[in-house]
């Protein structure tokens, strides 16, 4: 009897523990300004859409990765947040950017987020798929034009229970962060210039990659993403 | 006369390569006249020593219960699981006193027409078509039980005389969701594929396992790896 090779078609695919990763992304009209710093004369947006294209076509490429990142993409600009990218695996997206649009609705955007990572949870675990702490990366250049006190309460205890992992960046060397601060995991922010804002996506990407190759039990408790 | 034939194989998964961390998963097996006794142990991913613990509890376990697995049989769940865990437990202080049994088990145990599923925590036990024994996930789905678990005696199934056809697989939860659909319990056709593997031969089985676990799964997790398939005759 001749015996047959196992190839990847007699396998089940993307079945494996998923990675649940929220970007929160300020769309307010600041966010059309440039950076400050000297490195580029291009928008916060268009820097910030750059590395979340970057992001999500290596995610795309890294086969570990490609199967395990589970992405979900939230503007907030106007008056309230808006699902730019409904969860999804990394490989079915297709990012054409945001456009800036008003207010900074912090606060609901937050919020939003937050009820859309416990959902997303929930839909794994009711079809026994393992999944990592959740990551939620918010990134803003500004201040909140909502009182976030018990929104970032809400946040702080996802931290302290080991349920979310954050990072929250702020776009620009001058931005007004204490709003961000009160939402990031000890109070720490990363400020970042137009430079290491891609630097950030591709570093990003990198760790995705490497926690999607260990295992859920493995993953660390602290409340910060490592990046 | 009942006679088993078995593969098996066990390797690390890339994640643990580019650590440079040993395989955590660890599996044996032993057939005699009649019997078989096989057990898969997946070493908890946070604890040092992870490969050690795995191992000497699996090659423990698989000498106890193969030396008599008559009166395996025959005890009380409750006496057997407490057994499992007292094995386990002098396995591993037997190797450093330090070391608690953070393992997973899958054991499977038969004597001419008796048989014993013993499971506790991740990975999958089923046939060629279906599941037969899910993985038990923590109160958040990223934990999981081990043999050194508070609730350990709660955590532990046993399953008298399993109903399986052709093939029993054994697997680790680095592979289980590959073999496995996690919704349906449907077996994936590499699974029929490893049954005419083993019924050809065991040597060339547990061959091509080694081969396919580095040339194919590895691509599509980054978890340790390891296999049991049994089969009867």
């Amino acid at each position: 009897m001749k015996l047959r090779d196992i190839t990847a078609n007699d396998i089940y695919r993307g079945n494996g523990p998923q990675l649940i990763v929220c970007i929160l992304i300020d769309a307010s009209y600041s966010m059309i300004d440039p950076f400050s710093d000297e490195n580029t004369r291009e928008s916060k947006i268009k820097v910030v859409n750059d590395g979340i294209s970057a992001f999500i076509e290596s995610g795309k490429k890294d086969i570990y990765a490609r199967d395990a990142l589970d992405v979900c993409l939230i503007s907030y600009g106007g008056e309230k947040a808006e699902v730019i990218q409904e969860f999804t695996n990394v490989q079915n997206i297709e990012f054409k950017g945001i456009r800036p649009n008003g207010k900074t609705p912090l606060k609901s955007a937050v919020e939003f987020a937050l009820d859309k990572i416990a959902q997303r949870r929930e839909y794994w675990s009711s079809s026994g798929t393992s999944t990592f702490h959740p990551w939620l990366i918010i990134l803003s250049d500004g201040k909140s034009d909502e009182d976030i006190t018990e929104t970032a309460a809400r946040l702080q205890k996802l931290y302290a229970e080991h349920r979310l992992k954050g990072k929250c960046v702020a776009i620009g060397r001058d931005s007004d962060t204490a709003d961000l601060k009160k939402l990031a995991p000890n109070g720490k922010i990363e400020e970042m210039d137009s430079m290491e804002i891609t630097s950030f996506f591709s570093m990003l990407s990198k760790s995705a990659a490497s926690l999607s190759m260990s295992t859920p039990d493995a993953d660390d408790y602290g409340a910060e993403i490592r990046v | 006369m009942t006679k088993f034939s078995a593969a098996s194989a066990a390797q690390a998964g890339a994640y643990h390569l580019l650590s440079r961390t040993p395989c955590q998963d660890s599996v044996s097996v032993f057939i005699y006249e009649e019997g078989i006794c096989a057990v898969l142990c997946d070493g908890a991913g946070s604890v040092s020593r992870s490969e050690v613990i795995s191992r000497s509890v699996s090659a423990h376990l698989c000498r106890a219960v193969s030396e008599c697995f008559g009166q395996w049989y025959e005890s009380d769940d409750e006496s057997i699981r407490k057994l499992i865990a007292y094995v386990a437990d002098e396995a591993v202080k037997e190797k450093d006193p330090s070391l608690r049994a953070e393992c997973t088990l899958i054991l499977f145990a038969a004597e001419k027409d008796r048989s014993m599923l013993v499971h506790i925590g991740d990975g999958i036990a089923g046939d060629a078509e279906h599941v037969i024994s899910l993985p038990e996930n923590g109160a958040d789905e990223w934990q999981t039980f081990f043999l050194s678990s508070e609730s350990a005696l709660q955590h532990i199934r046993i399953t008298r005389d399993p109903e399986w056809k052709d093939l029993l697989l054994l697997s680790s939860d680095g592979l289980s969701s590959v073999l496995y659909d996690k919704v349906t319990g449907r077996a994936a056709p590499a699974v029929g594929i490893m049954r005419e593997w083993l019924q050809e031969d065991a040597a060339e089985a547990e061959a091509r396992l080694r081969k396919t676990m580095h040339h194919t799964f590895m691509d599509y997790t980054g978890d340790d790896m390891s296999v049991i398939l049994i089969c009867r005759q």
